[in-house]
């Protein structure tokens, strides 16, 4: 039965409203989302800006491409808000994030996929995305890592989903699994495969 | 455990570096006299450590960006279940209803929907006088110099104060004002009143275009986790006791506070919203 509480204190207030403050930076990814599942666009902004880095790194580093990361980060928190009732507060925020992250990036990716074939096969070709001066070329100045981006590319979806949740989002084996829908097992064989495939192109390129 | 066999094939060599399980140490030996073997690893080691490198990213903008996107959609939605509902009640002057709503209506007796008024979210049709009234809420500093706006977390001791707009399509003239928290206990704002015998009824209030504040501070010692906050705008005054009784039913229906949406109380217009109590 409801039980009403008597306030601890009373009293007037004259002064105006000062700048808004926000406590939302002490809130949980989960209250946060329990928030925006009830309407507030502040809350979900809020886990827009906290997570928006994370997101936009994976998908940048996934689809090889700063333009199409950043659209395809947009589209992941528009569909989360759609989707924002499907959320269930299990302290597994990131882990849904990612996933969502992930099938946004795999349907940028199939869209994408003969415009990244030909751009992986034509390394330094002036024109091509990522040779000309983008925000991830500026970047990713160690030559090392300019050529680790254009394997990865090469790799199927799901070694690169693997290789980049396990190494760059640092995410164990069992999350992997989670997000991706594989089996643990499954998600090792990739990520060896994967490994295997970048070491076999940076021995090759060094033997040249 | 099997017997490794030496120099195994890369990917073989690539499993054992992804699980650095036991297996791992057994093949420590093998490593140090073989030097493919050894080569590969400190490639594995390279390439891992490149892949955790930080992208730079330019996400100047994003947030912006899709908030924009998601008021721009709510906002259509909105219209077209407004010109929707002026469809069923006549359809042959729908058109009319339609044109006269969405152009000619003067701006006060719109429909309230700012959508940075904190938690407001459109409603469906059932309760239709949702939609001409709202509350914001506001929290007191702890040296009593003003207050700011609460955007969705409060402290437990939090002094809290309102304001609400009314406007006057609404017809409705009295407010209540209170918090339930996931025990079901509910937390009086207004009316205030600080004797647990009394049973005070609601505030006669005003129609406003602009939020009026109600400028009493009240503090509660709330418990930490969720508060579910209820303006409860009616056509005639209620009573503590029967807005209780009614949160009562509520709870029963839908013991879940994050998910309450209203309490049954007819020919009223809501405004609620969560709060996360620090």
């Amino acid at each position: 039965m409801a039980r009403h509480a008597t306030p601890q204190h009373l009293r007037l207030v004259e002064s105006q409203p000062s700048e808004a403050t926000s406590r939302d930076e002490t809130l949980s990814d989960d209250a946060l989302m329990v928030l925006a599942q009830d309407g507030s666009h502040t809350a979900f902004e809020a886990l827009i800006l906290r997570h928006e880095a994370m997101v936009m790194g994976y998908a940048t580093r996934f689809l090889g491409d700063a333009a199409l990361g950043r659209d395809a980060t947009q589209d992941v928190f528009l569909t989360l808000w759609a989707k924002r009732r499907r959320f269930r507060a299990q302290g597994k925020f990131k882990s849904f994030l990612l996933t969502y992250t992930h099938n946004a990036c795999r349907v940028t990716a199939r869209r994408q996929r003969s415009h990244v074939a030909k751009v992986a096969a034509f390394e330094d070709e002036p024109g091509t995305p990522s040779a000309v001066g983008t925000p991830l070329d500026t970047m990713l100045k160690n030559a090392r890592s300019v050529r680790l981006q254009k394997w990865l590319r090469r790799l199927p979806d799901a070694q690169r989903q693997a290789l980049i949740l396990r190494y760059f989002n640092d995410l164990s084996i069992s999350q992997i699994a989670d997000i991706t829908g594989r089996r643990p097992g499954t998600v090792k064989s990739d990520l060896s495969r994967g490994l295997a495939r970048l070491c076999a192109w940076a021995s090759t390129e060094e033997s040249q | 455990m099997r017997t490794p066999t030496p120099c195994p094939d890369l990917e073989r060599l690539a499993a054992l570096f992804v699980e650095s399980g036991p297996e791992h140490s057994a093949w420590q030996a093998h490593q140090q006299q073989c030097a493919r073997c050894q080569q590969a690893w400190v490639t594995f080691q390279e390439l891992t450590a490149d892949l955790a490198l930080p992208v730079d990213v330019d996400e100047t903008d994003v947030a912006r960006a899709v908030m924009e996107q998601v008021r721009r959609t709510e906002h259509r939605w909105a219209a077209w279940r407004r010109s929707w509902s002026a469809w069923l009640l006549a359809p042959a002057a729908a058109a009319a209803m339609v044109v006269i709503s969405v152009l000619a209506l003067p701006e006060s007796e719109m429909p309230l929907y700012d959508p940075n008024t904190e938690g407001f979210a459109a409603r469906s049709g059932s309760a239709s006088l949702d939609r001409w009234v709202s509350l914001q809420v506001f929290e007191t500093h702890r040296d009593g110099t003003g207050f700011e706006r609460v955007q969705g977390a409060i402290a437990a001791d939090a002094g809290l104060l309102f304001a609400f707009e009314n406007r006057k399509a609404s017809g409705l003239g009295h407010l209540m004002i209170f918090g339930v928290d996931a025990a079901g206990d509910v937390f009086w704002y207004h009316p205030a009143f600080t004797s647990p015998s009394e049973n005070p009824t609601s505030l006669a209030i005003e129609f406003t275009q602009k939020p009026r504040e109600l400028m009493e501070a009240v503090e509660h010692d709330l418990k930490p986790g969720w508060l579910r906050v209820f303006g409860l705008f009616t056509t005639a005054p209620m009573d503590v006791a029967n807005v209780e009784a009614l949160v009562d039913e509520s709870l029963k229906v839908q013991p879940d506070i994050t998910q309450m949406k209203r309490i049954p109380v007819e020919k009223s217009g809501q405004h609620t919203f969560l709060l996360h109590v620090e």
